[in-house]
């Protein structure tokens, strides 16, 4: 009875992890990852700094606050192949079990400097972009023929980068600084 | 999947010597077959490399394993109606007996059955294509997939240029998908950048498909496009 729970269990794992969508995580010249207008001219960001994330909802998730922490969302890929000024390519990005492959999905991308190790650790530091959320087509490598990843059209691209640390942060600093001094004072 | 090709060049053809000049003007026809070794059941983008008559399906491929099936692709409309091999009988589709045409340059993906003796070998016999101006039979699509292969029997990078190479007219933002027979799943996809080349996500890599290998290519082109190319056997 134990064997045969555990070979339906194997089988119902097969055919979950078969059940998802892929997309092809990267951009395209029309999908730039760039400063915001006033950093550094708005320009593309420049190569071998920059790490692209993929955030996934198998739903539409409405108005998402990506300019705060993304601890709790579901991250499926990140590439810091970053081939000219903007543009990375990422390879195949696999949707969890909740979307079907060949069914649309939710996603968005968020870009922060890799020497910071996290989107969290980069945003508080300054050094991030987000997009904003978009709905895309998956593909189905499962389906007969099996289907190619679906191309990313959904994602139009990243234009609010910062390179600065945010008035939020330099605040904190401040108000750090006049803490210590009022410290020494007293 | 492994691929055996023989040019016999075996220059059949000398069509025909100018009368009006001494400069002679001839043809030459090369024929050979190819080989498509497949090692498994599963499915494959392969893609009929030589001219062989009016290439209907069952003249290119004819036998194969019972119940091996094609399918071709639309960019337009996806995967249409699977022709079906029945051993005996030959190849059919939905409405009765099929005559696909599956012309040098236009890819498709085959279904070896898991039934079938391996390793399984299907041979494309005919002529090479040549001339100054070969069209692939193919349009590729504007930002849509289109599944296609080399229309000569050759396996450089689509980066390749002269008469030897591919002289594929890559656009910014198109993306090859290979599909790996041995492990049935599609490998890294790989994109053109303009300016810098073609990458997949370790690095750059020149998309190098087997000689009757196809691929699928999303298009990055707003635009319509032909592979044309000129290519002749020295």
């Amino acid at each position: 009875m134990k064997k045969l729970l555990f070979t339906l269990a194997c089988v119902f794992a097969v055919a979950s992890a078969k059940a998802q969508g892929t997309v092809n995580f990267a951009n395209t010249a029309g999908s730039l990852i760039s400063y915001a207008a006033g950093v550094n001219g708005g320009a593309a960001v420049p190569t071998g700094q920059f790490t692209a994330e993929l955030l996934y909802w198998a739903t539409d998730p409405g108005v998402v606050n990506l300019n705060s922490s993304i601890a709790g969302l579901t991250s499926i890929k990140t590439s810091a192949n970053f081939i000219s000024a903007g543009r990375f390519i990422g390879g195949v990005a696999t949707t969890p079990s909740t979307t079907a492959g060949g069914a649309s999905a939710w996603f968005a991308v968020v870009a922060w400097q890799t020497s910071f190790g996290s989107y969290d650790a980069a945003r508080a530091a300054g050094f991030y972009g987000y997009s904003g959320v978009f709905q895309n087509a998956t593909g189905n490598p499962n389906s007969i023929p099996p289907g190619a990843a679906a191309a990313m059209t959904g994602f139009t691209g990243i234009n609010n980068v910062n390179q600065v640390p945010e008035p939020s942060t330099i605040a904190l600093g401040i108000l750090g600084a006049a803490g210590l001094l009022l410290r020494r004072r007293k | 999947m492994r691929t055996k090709t023989l040019l016999l060049t075996a220059v059949l053809g000398v069509a025909g010597i100018a009368s009006s000049s001494a400069q002679g003007v001839f043809s030459v026809n090369s024929v050979g077959y190819v080989n498509q070794t497949f090692t498994k059941g599963g499915f494959y983008i392969i893609a009929n490399p030589l001219n062989n008559g009016n290439n209907q399906i069952s003249t290119v491929i004819p036998n194969a394993p019972d119940s091996t099936t094609v399918f071709r692709f639309n960019s337009t409309t996806g995967f249409g109606d699977p022709a079906v091999f029945v051993q005996g009988a030959g190849w059919f589709n939905s409405t009765g007996a099929a005559t696909d045409v599956l012309a040098p340059g236009e890819a498709f993906f085959v279904q070896v059955p898991n039934t079938a003796t391996f390793p399984l070998t299907i041979t494309f016999v005919g002529d090479v294509p040549q001339g100054t101006s070969l069209s692939n039979p193919v349009t590729i699509k504007a930002n849509k997939f289109n599944l296609i292969a080399s229309q000569v029997p050759i396996s450089v990078g689509l980066s390749t240029t002269g008469n030897g190479g591919m002289n594929f007219p890559a656009a910014d933002g198109d993306t090859v998908y290979q599909f790996d027979g041995n492990a049935q799943a599609y490998k890294d996809p790989i994109s053109f950048v303009q300016g810098a080349g073609w990458f997949n996500s370790t690095g750059a890599a020149d998309p190098t498909p087997a000689v009757g290998e196809g691929f699928f290519l999303f298009s990055g082109s707003s635009t319509d496009r032909t592979w044309t190319r000129s290519f002749t056997v020295n």
